[in-house]
């Protein structure tokens, strides 16, 4: 009996280990995950060690991307994103190339920098005939990668990292970033805190910052908080905290006591849970004005419920914007929701824009050469709101400019915004120069009177 | 000064709750010589229980914490007795360096098998307990920290006075101090050390429940808690119950009184520096009365 039930504890131990080595592309069970068709139709889609020779009647492209890692749920709403683009517009292949098939190579990320490297480097050895490479998420990843597409001339287009370091560059001609970055996100909030200012009918000039402590904190910290500094505000609590924090009770005590008028955040979801369960518990009514994060995720919303109200939030994309842009975008977000059961968020926007930059680069470049396709994104000026790369962010357009149009930075596309987003009745509500109650709700009731 | 009276309010509370997870490792180290690098991992598992028995069965938070105390009490006791008992004996009188190895294993695969489940993102259970508070004067004390408090203070001395007045913890003692004396006086070790491991695990299931009340679950919870358990276990002294009190109530006042006068992240700088200079000169403990 002992033996027997010995030999069942170690098998399911084995199974374990087995089980830990499925792609968590496969073994998820999300709900997004669950109805996202396997492949798109419109792209076959290789294995990492795929060796097919590419031929003129394909199209290669590289996609990195975190398929397995905490940033596993943020990998597969991007690539979900990416596949749905390419039903929706390349199912024909690329025209100017006799219609040619796209055919996606796929490398795991993992959300490690020193993972990505290897990934990049296996994908771009092993793939001499790919035109380039989308992704990653993260700006620690994209920081990583960008030298070695530099190195071996693959034109590679950022699909989600808005800290600027990623392109401040001078020597990046081969990278091209379609989204925004931290520096515009800074004077968008500059901005939007004095319309709050207007709104509270106060004097609304004390700041304070709860942010994680790495990169992206430190660079929110910074960006923002000499941004409110120039423009006459004052920063009162500035906190920085290692991610995966177990109590933020220390920082609220000091919001409180400072009587601060905002407190701006840079918070994974873990954090962000927390954060705003312990305002709520502290009473701490100072409202939380956060750079995305852990605030984006659909599960801040469905693990908080009312607590998570009124909350505002930068934001790359806004759900509601997308209805505004055009009717084909409408339309877009309505069969989005339907077929796969919740709405569309930044990363759905992120990885949609990037893909849509790269078929249209090769599409005009009408040719498989990585230099005429790092040409052709160069030369990138889409301004038709009909236009499928800007579809889901609502941009005014898409053109990569270098130095001082964009903070110095080097390929970073001039008309990247952000948007404030506000969650009200549990939906992000696009809330961007709003002037009445009717669109923010400001002045909120305080966590007393809720 | 209000804030300073404030913050050591929140490092008691916060502290009995990192002391009840300490506790367990503490024993299982003090009894076997083993340190169970699985603790957090562990740890993670009985919090989603927890989170699952909460949110999909509708059990009390509180209830549930019995409940996860007996599973954890079976999964404890089954894991030693047919896992690492047949390693410790594999390793006969050496310090079980194959136990440590396995057990940073099996932390990982547990890891894993989270984040393949349940995948990678936090969930907060919303219990009618959460977010509560009781006001004394101007103070703010959490509702859920303090319930958590006094329950992980109780178990903890249950376990204490477990320890010092049964047949079963006189044993549990006499194997801790010598193994192969305790075994000639005729203590059954394996059973001893299955008891051990049990025990380690029941307190570390009531305090995933406790945690459950007012900290997200996720797959990677589990690092945090052990961290602040090694830094506990060192500075209470290992095998102490008391010493396991005392050192998280210490760490739970020193993150909370240095993330007000200075940040969260210097909080935890400090409590590292902590852990080097006990383990440097005094490395049996605070509560040790050995000489170094």
């Amino acid at each position: 009996m002992k033996k027997v039930l010995s030999i069942i504890l170690v098998l399911v131990l084995f199974i374990c280990v087995f089980a830990s080595c499925v792609p968590v592309e496969n073994a998820n069970s999300s709900p997004s995950s669950s109805t996202a068709p396997e492949t798109s139709p419109a792209a076959s889609v290789e294995n990492k060690n795929g060796s097919s020779s590419g031929s003129s009647d394909t199209v290669k492209i590289g996609i990195m991307l975190p398929y397995t890692g905490s940033s596993a749920k943020t990998g597969e709403l991007m690539q979900t994103a990416i596949d749905l683009y390419l039903e929706k517009y390349q199912s024909n292949g690329i025209d100017s190339l006799g219609g040619a098939k796209i055919v996606l190579v796929k490398a795991d990320t993992t959300g490690s920098p020193e993972v990505a490297i290897t990934e990049m480097e296996r994908l771009i050895a092993e793939n001499p005939d790919m035109v380039g490479i989308v992704g990653p998420y993260q700006s620690g990843v994209a920081a990583s990668t960008v030298p070695i597409a530099e190195k071996n001339s693959v034109p590679y287009v950022i699909t989600g990292a808005t800290s600027d370091y990623v392109m401040d560059d001078d020597n990046i001609k081969y990278t091209f970033r379609p989204t925004l970055t931290n520096s515009v996100i800074a004077i968008d909030v500059v901005k939007f805190i004095a319309n709050l200012r207007t709104l509270a009918g106060t004097d609304f000039a004390k700041i304070g910052f709860v942010c994680e402590a790495t990169d992206w904190g430190a660079s929110v910290r910074n960006g923002i908080g000499k941004a409110v500094e120039a423009a006459g505000m004052t920063v009162v609590v500035d906190e920085t905290f290692d991610t995966g924090a177990s109590d933020f009770s220390s920082s609220i005590n000091k919001l409180k006591s400072t009587g601060c008028d905002v407190v701006v955040t840079a918070q994974y979801l873990a954090d962000s849970l927390l954060f705003t369960s312990q305002m709520q518990e502290y009473n701490c009514d100072v409202p939380i004005l956060a750079h995305g994060g852990g605030y984006l995720v659909s599960d801040y919303v469905t693990s908080l419920g009312n607590k998570a109200e009124y909350v505002m939030t930068t934001s790359g994309f806004g759900p509601d914007l997308v209805d505004q842009i055009s009717d084909t975008s409408k339309q877009l977000r309505a069969e989005y929701i339907q077929r796969f059961g919740e709405d569309m968020t930044e990363y759905t926007a992120f990885g949609w824009t990037s893909i849509a930059v790269m078929c249209d680069a090769i599409e005009r470049a009408g040719s498989q050469d990585r230099e005429a396709v790092r040409e052709a994104l160069a030369a990138t000026n889409i301004t038709d709101t009909n236009h499928p790369a800007l579809a889901l962010m609502g941009y005014k357009g898409i053109k990569f400019e270098s130095g001082d149009s964009v903070f110095g930075l080097s390929n970073q596309n001039i008309y990247a915004t952000s948007v404030m987003l506000q969650i009200q009745d549990g939906k992000y509500k696009y809330i961007t120069g709003a002037a009445d109650d009717s669109i923010i709700k400001f002045p909120f009731p305080k966590w007393s009177e809720r | 000064m209000f804030l300073y009276l404030q913050s050591i309010i929140d490092g008691v509370l916060l502290g009995g709750v990192y002391a009840s997870i300490a506790v367990g490792l503490s024993l299982a180290f003090g009894v076997m010589r083993i340190i169970n690098w699985a603790h957090g991992a562990l740890l993670m598992a009985g919090m989603y229980f927890s989170y699952y028995l909460v949110t999909l069965a509708g059990i009390d938070v509180y209830v549930s914490a019995i409940i996860a105390a007996a599973a954890m009490f079976a999964v404890g006791y089954l894991l030693q007795k047919h896992l690492l008992h047949r390693l410790i004996t594999k390793e006969k009188e050496r310090e079980p360096i194959n136990v440590l190895l396995f057990t940073s294993g099996l932390g990982t695969v547990i890891t894993s098998v989270a984040l393949i489940f349940f995948g990678g993102d936090s969930m907060q259970a919303n219990t009618p307990y959460t977010g509560k508070t009781i006001l004394a004067g101007d103070f703010i004390i959490s509702q859920t920290k303090l319930i958590a408090f006094i329950i992980a203070l109780v178990a903890t001395l249950a376990l204490y006075f477990f320890i010092q007045r049964t047949e079963t913890g006189r044993a549990l003692r006499a194997t801790s101090q010598n193994r192969v004396i305790a075994r000639l006086m005729g203590i059954n070790e394996k059973r001893i050390y299955c008891v051990a491991m049990a025990l380690s695990l029941a307190i570390l299931g009531i305090s995933s429940s406790l945690l459950v009340s007012f900290y997200p679950v996720s797959n990677t919870v589990g690092v945090l808690f052990s961290f602040k358990s090694f830094i506990i276990v060192v500075l209470g002294g290992k095998g102490s119950v008391l010493g396991c009190l005392l050192g998280g109530i210490l760490v739970g006042i020193i993150e909370k009184i240095g993330g007000t006068m200075f940040n969260d992240s210097i909080a935890q700088l400090m409590l590292f520096l902590l852990f080097v200079l006990i383990l440097l000169f005094k490395p049996s403990g605070l509560l040790s009365k050995e000489k170094e």
